[in-house]
């Protein structure tokens, strides 16, 4: 069954070939398998600038497209049938291609025009060779995954440098949920009988970056690292000989895999893990002094024999979590309540601000808190989020929950180890029993995808707070939406980001937040194989969370709450800087798939409009302007900020009036400039004296002409027409949109709402 | 279209914007020995607006001279008398002495074929019987001028007419030639004839057209082309089957499959991958020869070149040059290396296209500018995203 975002991405592609087949063309109709929809796709890439050990390109190539039941919140996947790029940065398992490191570069918003703009840059980067700059970090290995098997963290730094060989042991530490490589020993020293240990073998040259699945096909690589079949049984009967009755073997490979986050190259630690029975046999193999040579036969063919098993069999390995000081940066580096008492508390997100907030909540002993995250506690995430070494490899929910229970007496910590849109999806009556909601998902994925289901909650929602900081943890933003309010957090952002843009009173806080430089400084802990993320330290966070949320309780205890809050932490040469707003309320109407949300100044400023024109020129005389707003398909909402009068082109007559167009373009460049692409050109506004505000034929003329190929080619476009019926005045909003079919021809849609400008719709 | 134009001083394969037919020249030995495969003289050329070349007048002006002071043209090669490959001989043979003609026998089939040849192929037919009956005359002493080469395997060749030909004006599928006008061009040039086959003759003039796999050398450093003419699916694929049963034997002649430039066959048809066998409902694609294509890319790094204009189209009655095999074609190259001759080096001035070879190996000094990202996914993606500014131009509301 194909879902509405899967329909989107249909549309979407199918507009992206109309543009150009040669350039680019879909290729037979999307099929669906099992929850994806696979489109492929044929793109010409012309003559571009290629250099020595860039990809294999083609002047055309194909790709496959997974698109996501949840897309365009999700990300479709992308690969190719073919193995030409095998073995490239990037591109893992010969055919899947990694666009994005992580999900904060997704824009459901952009859906697949942004996703295509992304492999046009993947491309580029590709064809000269400059996927992984030798001064980034190298990204690891890729290989099967046992999870059967606990996590290993690796902390001891490798015992020899990239390119050397080393034979010898790795001292292990087992703890409930993960296992530690805390050292590592020669073979000439002494051991300690009660340490585990496994046998560690480095090798001097790298394998593939995808590592074989099979057997046979590792054996192959590892000779080509320097390691022959003899080897490889001896060290794995070695390996055996380590490890206990009933447990799996673990043999630790170190290659020369990884760069630091300087760029210097680093081994990447690989555990191989071997059945426990297979273990069993594996200490058969190794000769005794004793044996006769009958015996030694034995041992031969016993060899001989489990390689033959191995060599058909797939290869597990266990999942590393680097720890390693050598590669892992620390996320501190550089860096310098009663009214929940007895409330139900919900927090969503259980990283830096959840966790800390959650302290904060649970010592203000509320009734019950209940935590949803469903990420993993890794063991670099120590240094500033609220978890103990303890909990590493447990869910963060649930690892909170325990520590929480620890600073909490007659509280009730409930985890849920899910995905907070899904949490809140799955049960609307729960959902709406919380005193409060707080997010801290500071994920605009989650946000913008509640409030595309924001009403489904019927007007019944809880108190929300969210909070968000930037990615130097200097500055915070937090909102406050009160309960059943019309629109969610994702609305009270907009609202934020308008005000905070317009009225430029807090610059540095408007450019951490939304200008091009707001990404700078994030950077990846653990190098190459982990999300982005900010500079910060438990200090600035726990200033950032505790500060916040004074305010966000403060306001909710207010005569009128709902609000937002923009600060900045002082810090050195900077001064504490903090500003409350109101936020704009927005009059939602339902036009057609869309919600529109109108700021109601501009009928204020309409009707001003209209007055100047009356005392210009007549009463009967039509005017009109541009509307100025943000349209979101993926939330499916249009946005009205502002409205302005008649560009000084403009023509009015009685019963027409025509739309210049001087200065437009500089107008919209303006507000998109200073809004940081928030608030652009949406649509047309005019008026329709004494008559109703219904579209005439000369209306739907212009607007199919606005909105079509043939014409001025917006694919879509708002009109809104402010007219009267019996002294009453009304509004007429008409939403179009242009859908393209195939064989070049395409369809125009058009929603429509009718209300009056003092009360509801009608 | 007028323009100053030089032939190399290399060994090289020329490629002219000719609309959509061939004329391809190539130099043999730098000013002095040059060969033109087919030739493409519209009309319109001498319009100075238009984009085609008109091939004539350059060939006049850069061929070598030859004492007598008129241009010198080495060898002319027909690979099949249609319009679109012979058309301006009649003019060339006034304008320039051509030391050697080559020809498969079609020319010379039945009746009916004769009289649909259009009067450039008619002259060729008249110049090629002339040089017959010199050669019958005075055997054993022919001269410039007076060189042909039949090239195929016809019964025709065993008419009386014929029969008396020297064997050195004939040549079969799975020879290679390596003397042009009496010049002994061993360790310069060989071209390996690969069609037509015995039982091409019967068939339609595309289908017998003549195929050769021509190597150009400079020492060590070779540069190969291969020419189709206007075969179609069947009849390449038989090609490659052919050689390819050749691997590993005494006569192993698959080193003249491999090419570093290809010239789409019928100036990039689709019936080249394209084919409806007996039973199929309809056209299919056949990756197959695709993959012999793909497959003997010297180094995965041929060029493929379409001798059209750029007006690809799968409209039926609008090709070729066809949009799907143009698709088919870019998936088997790297980026650029597809190129049609109204497209290089740009749409709007095309001018011819030159491959080399020299002491450095086989290249193309590409006049083309590069570009750092794929442009048309850019374009694309802008385009179908829509426009966000206002309108351009004024927009018309109102109640009447």
């Amino acid at each position: 069954m194909t879902t509405a975002g899967q329909q989107r991405a249909i549309q979407e592609l199918e507009r992206l070939s109309s543009i150009d087949p040669n350039e680019f063309e879909l290729i037979d109709e999307p099929r669906q398998y099992e929850n994806w929809l696979l489109a492929t796709v044929s793109i010409r890439l012309g003559l571009i600038e290629q250099r020595a050990g860039g990809l294999d390109l083609r002047e055309r190539e194909q790709f496959i497209l997974w698109i996501p039941s949840d897309f365009p919140f999700n990300r479709p996947h992308l690969t190719v049938s073919h193995e030409r790029f095998a073995g490239f940065p990037h591109v893992t398992w010969k055919h899947s291609i990694c666009l994005y490191q992580s999900s904060i570069e997704w824009n459901p918003s952009d859906g697949l025009y942004g996703f295509f703009d992304r492999l046009r840059l993947w491309l580029t980067r590709a064809a000269i060779n400059d996927m992984d700059p030798i001064e980034g970090p190298l990204e690891p290995p890729h290989y099967n995954l046992d999870s059967n098997q606990k996590p290993f963290v690796i902390r001891a730094n490798a015992p020899c440098p990239p390119g050397e060989s080393w034979y010898g042991l790795a001292v292990l530490r087992k703890n409930q949920n993960y296992t530690e490589l805390v050292n590592w020993m020669n073979l000439s020293e002494e051991w300690q009988t009660q340490e585990h240990l496994a046998f560690a073998v480095v090798l001097p040259n790298p394998l593939p970056m995808e590592f074989p699945t099979k057997g046979g096909n590792l054996f192959r690589e590892l000779e080509k690292a320097g390691m022959d079949r003899k080897e490889i049984l001896r060290d794995l009967a070695l390996a055996a000989l380590l490890t206990p009755e009933g447990e799996p073997l673990y043999l630790v490979v170190g290659l020369p895999m990884r760069r630091a986050s300087d760029g210097s190259p680093r081994q990447h630690i690989a555990v191989w893990t071997v059945s426990s029975e297979t273990a069993g046999y594996l200490k058969k193999v190794l000769p005794d002094e004793s044996d006769s040579q009958e015996l030694l036969n034995i041992r031969k063919d016993l060899g001989d024999a489990i390689m033959a098993i191995f060599e058909l069999s797939n290869i597990t390995w266990c999942k590393i979590l680097e720890d390693r000081a050598e590669i892992v940066v620390r996320r501190d580096n550089g860096t310098p309540m009663s009214w929940f008492n007895g409330k139900k508390v919900l927090i969503l997100g259980c990283g830096a601000l959840g966790s800390w907030t959650a302290e904060i909540v649970a010592r203000a002993n509320p009734r019950q808190i209940e935590l949803v995250d469903d990420s993993l506690v890794k063991p670099g995430i120590l240094a500033r989020q609220n978890f103990e070494s303890r909990h590493v490899g447990l869910n963060k929910s649930i690892a909170l929950a325990d520590r929480l229970s620890a600073i909490t007496f007659g509280c009730s910590v409930v985890p849920h180890p899910d995905e907070a849109h899904k949490f809140l999806l799955n049960d609307i009556a729960r959902f709406q029993e919380y005193d409060v909601v707080i997010d801290c998902t500071a994920s605009n994925i989650f946000q913008s995808k509640l409030e595309r289901d924001w009403t489904k909650f019927d007007s019944r929602t809880p108190d929300l707070i969210s909070l968000i900081i930037d990615s130097q943890a200097k500055h915070t933003l937090c909102v406050v939406v009160p309960k059943n309010a019309p629109g969610g957090i994702w609305n009270a952002y907009l609202g934020l980001k308008l005000r905070l843009t317009s009225e430029n009173g807090l610059p540095n806080i408007t450019s951490a937040f939304y200008s091009t430089r707001a990404t700078d400084g994030m950077f990846q802990p653990e190098p190459g194989c982990s999300d982005p993320t900010f500079v910060g330290s438990t200090a600035d966070i726990f200033s950032s969370a505790s500060n916040a949320l004074n305010w966000a309780i403060s306001n909710l205890q207010g005569k009128n709450p709902g609000g937002a809050l923009a600060l900045s932490t002082p810090v050195h040469n900077s001064k504490y800087a903090s500003e409350v707003m109101e936020l704009p309320r927005f009059r939602e109407v339902q036009v057609g798939n869309y919600r529109v949300r109108i700021s109601p100044h501009i009928f204020t400023q309409a009707k001003a409009w209209i007055k100047q024109n009356h005392r210009s020129r007549s009463q009967q005389h039509e005017t009109g302007g541009l509307l100025w707003g943000f349209w979101d398909d993926a939330i499916g909402g249009i946005w009205i900020f502002d409205l302005s009068g008649p560009p000084s082109d403009s023509r009015h007559d009685p019963g027409h009036f025509i739309c210049g167009v001087r200065g437009t373009l500089e107008e919209h460049n303006r507000r998109f400039d200073q809004s940081f692409g928030l608030c652009g050109f949406v649509g047309h506004w005019h008026t329709h004296p004494n008559l109703p505000s219904y579209q005439s034929s000369v209306d739907m003329s212009s607007m199919i002409n606005l909105v079509s190929t043939v014409g001025q080619n917006q694919k879509r476009s708002l009109m809104m027409i402010l007219g009267s019926v019996h002294e009453m005045d009304t509004a007429g909003i008409y939403v179009y949109e242009s859908q393209p079919l195939r064989r070049k021809h395409e369809m125009i849609t058009v929603g429509s709402a009718q209300f009056d400008l003092d009360g509801d719709r009608t | 279209m007028s323009n100053e134009f030089k032939l190399p001083d290399a060994k090289s394969v020329i490629f002219w914007p000719v609309g959509t037919g061939d004329s391809t020249t190539i130099v043999l030995k730098p000013k002095q020995i040059v060969m033109q495969i087919d030739l493409r003289e519209l009309e319109k050329a001498n319009d100075p607006n238009e984009p085609e070349w008109c091939i004539i007048d350059e060939l006049v002006k850069m061929l070598p001279k030859k004492d007598n002071g008129r241009p010198y043209l080495a060898l002319f090669v027909l690979t099949h008398p249609d319009k679109d490959h012979i058309q301006g001989f009649a003019e060339l043979l006034k304008r320039v002495d051509i030391g050697e003609l080559w020809h498969t026998p079609k020319i010379f089939r039945d009746q009916s074929d004769q009289e649909a040849l259009c009067e450039d192929a008619k002259v060729f037919r008249k110049e090629a019987d002339r040089r017959r009956k010199a050669i019958l005359a005075a055997p054993n002493s022919i001269k410039s001028c007076d060189r042909l080469r039949v090239i195929g395997h016809d019964d025709i060749l065993l008419d009386d007419k014929y029969k008396g030909l020297p064997e050195n004006c004939k040549s079969r599928p799975g020879e290679i030639i390596r003397f042009v006008d009496g010049h002994d061009l061993t360790g310069h040039f060989e071209s390996f004839i690969h069609a037509p086959f015995k039982d091409d003759q019967a068939k339609d003039k595309n289908k017998t057209s003549l195929s050769m796999n021509v190597i150009l050398s400079e020492g060590d450093k070779h540069g190969q082309f291969f020419f189709f003419g206007d075969r179609e699916y069947t009849t390449i694929k038989r090609i490659f089957e052919t050689t390819e049963s050749t691997k590993n034997s005494k006569r192993d002649n698959t080193l003249y499959l491999f090419w570093n430039v290809m010239l789409s066959a019928h100036h990039c048809s689709k019936a080249v991958m394209y084919y409806q066998a007996e039973g199929d409902k309809e056209e299919c694609f056949k990756k197959d020869i695709m993959e012999y294509f793909e497959k003997y890319s010297i180094e995965s790094n041929g060029y493929i070149v379409s001798s059209s204009k750029s007006d690809f189209s799968d409209e039926v009655g609008k090709n070729p040059p066809h949009a799907k095999a143009r698709k088919q074609y870019e998936g088997i190259v790297k980026p650029g290396h597809f190129i049609c001759t109204h497209e290089y080096p740009s749409e709007q001035k095309p001018s011819p296209l030159i491959f080399t070879v020299d002491k450095n190996g086989f290249g193309l000094a590409d006049k083309r500018a590069k570009s750092q990202s794929p442009a048309g996914l850019a374009t694309t993606v802008t385009a179908a995203r829509g426009g966000t500014q206002p309108p351009s131009t004024q927009v018309g509301f109102g109640k009447l």
